[in-house]
Formats: structure tokens, sequence, C-alpha cells
């Protein structure tokens, strides 16, 4: 019985707003709906700290096809000109990921990103697996550029 | 028939346990098993938590993190070779 109360209730809510919704159209005249997208590319790329990258933005459904660049996040996430050329920090920001925004400048809501991505920090371990055909040696993600690799983090205890 | 997917799999053992490597003498497994060592501190360098895979692009930059404690090795295997099959970045 109190699922069917709520479920009537839940109901009436959905008409009053449909009701105000239908109200606020006939009071006020139609604006033009903007099909506005936003693409950027490339839209992942892998680069090192401290250098640049150009990207671009693809604009369709609006006559003025300009963009507002802008990077996601506060401090250590690097800068793009509003010609989108990015460039990277000097230290890894974390997550070693910042996005990159190509917002419309004819439909701001409508907006684009590129993901930056960083590579992971460098180590050296020992690999200690008698099994493995790399054992006593010391593996480095560098080892792996080139490969896709998985690292799984393992607890032997 | 199709090329043998470029994938390396690797594990990295928590520094503090080191001590419970002995399994590894059974001959079980031929991965590589890197032991981290407080020096590197691995685990915290790259915000690693237990049972998760950090999967790298080519160009040794993160491309995802697979919580294989909740996940499957079909699941694992299935996300691998669709990273494999992107290519190039």
């Amino acid at each position: 019985m109190e699922a069917q109360i709520g479920k009537s209730a839940r109901w009436g809510w959905v008409a009053a707003a449909l009701f105000v919704l239908a109200g606020c159209e006939e009071s006020h005249s139609p604006s033009p709906v903007l099909n506005v997208t936003v693409s950027v590319s490339p839209d992942r790329s892998t680069i090192e700290l401290g250098d640049s990258l150009q990207l671009a933005a693809h604009v369709t459904g609006a006559t003025d096809t300009t963009v507002t660049w802008s990077v996601v996040g506060d401090g250590n996430v690097g800068t793009v000109t509003q010609d989108g050329l990015y460039r990277a920090p000097l230290s890894l920001p974390w997550p070693p990921i910042v996005a990159v925004t190509a917002s419309s400048n004819a439909a701001p809501r409508a907006t684009g990103t590129g993901e930056v991505v960083f590579p992971m920090p460098d180590f050296a371990l020992e690999d200690v697996n008698p099994g493995s055909a790399a054992y006593g040696s010391l593996i480095s993600p560098l080892d792996y550029r080139g490969s896709v690799s998985a690292w799984y983090f393992g607890n032997a205890g | 028939m199709n090329p043998r997917p470029d994938i390396q799999i690797l594990a990295i053992n928590r520094a503090s346990s080191a001590v419970f490597n002995d399994f590894l003498e059974e001959g079980e497994y031929s991965i590589p098993w890197l032991q981290d060592v407080t020096a590197e501190s691995v685990w915290t360098q790259w915000s690693g938590v237990q049972n998760d895979v950090i999967i790298l692009d080519r160009k040794g930059g993160r491309r995802a993190v697979y919580d294989y404690y909740h996940g499957t090795t079909y699941g694992l295997r299935s996300l691998l070779l669709s990273i494999e099959a992107e290519g190039e970045e």
C-alpha cells in the first residue's frame, strides 16, 4: 500500500513538472536550438614532460567555428594558447592525465576535450621470480616502451 | 593466423611483503615478479592498490586501471586486447 501511495505521488510530481514546463513553453517565444558540437583532435596523446602538443578543434552546427581553449584543473597542469598549443608542465601532474578543453564561442556549453597523458614515473626493480626469463635483472617501465604493458600490484603476503 | 599480441604482463610485490616470496620457488609462474623496495616505493609513486592492474600504453602513459579483485581474467584479457588493438597513438 505504501508503495502504491509513493508511486502515485511520484506521478503527481511528474504531471506537475510537465504542466509547469508546458506553461513555460507557452509564455516564452521559443529560442533557436543550437545543435553545436565540438571535437578535439587528437583526442588522446601521450607526451613527455615539457613537450608541446598542437591540438585542433572541429566545430559543427555553428557559423562561428572559433573556440576558447582551457586546461582543466589548477596548478601543475600545463598551459594552452588560444591557438590550441598545449605546453606540458616540467614536473609530473597527478593523476598523470590532463584534460584540455575547447568550448565553442557560438555555444559555450558545447565543449570537446583532448586528454594529454604523461609517462608513469620510472623505477628499477629486481625480478625475483626464478621462473621468469628476466630473473635477477633490474626492470624498468622504460624497458617496455613500444608495447602495451600491464603491471599487477600483488601482495605475496 | 593472427599475430601474437604485443602485451607484457608483470607483477610488483609490496615492499613489506618480500618475506613471502617463497611461493615463487615452485616455478608455477613465469611472469616477472618485481620486488618493490623502500628506496623506490613504486606502490606509492604509482598509487598502486592491491590487486589493481595498471595498464600502460606504448609510450608509457597510464591507459587504464583494472580492478582485478572485482574483475575476471577474461575481463582483463579483453581490456588488454582492446588497448593493444588501438595501435600507436
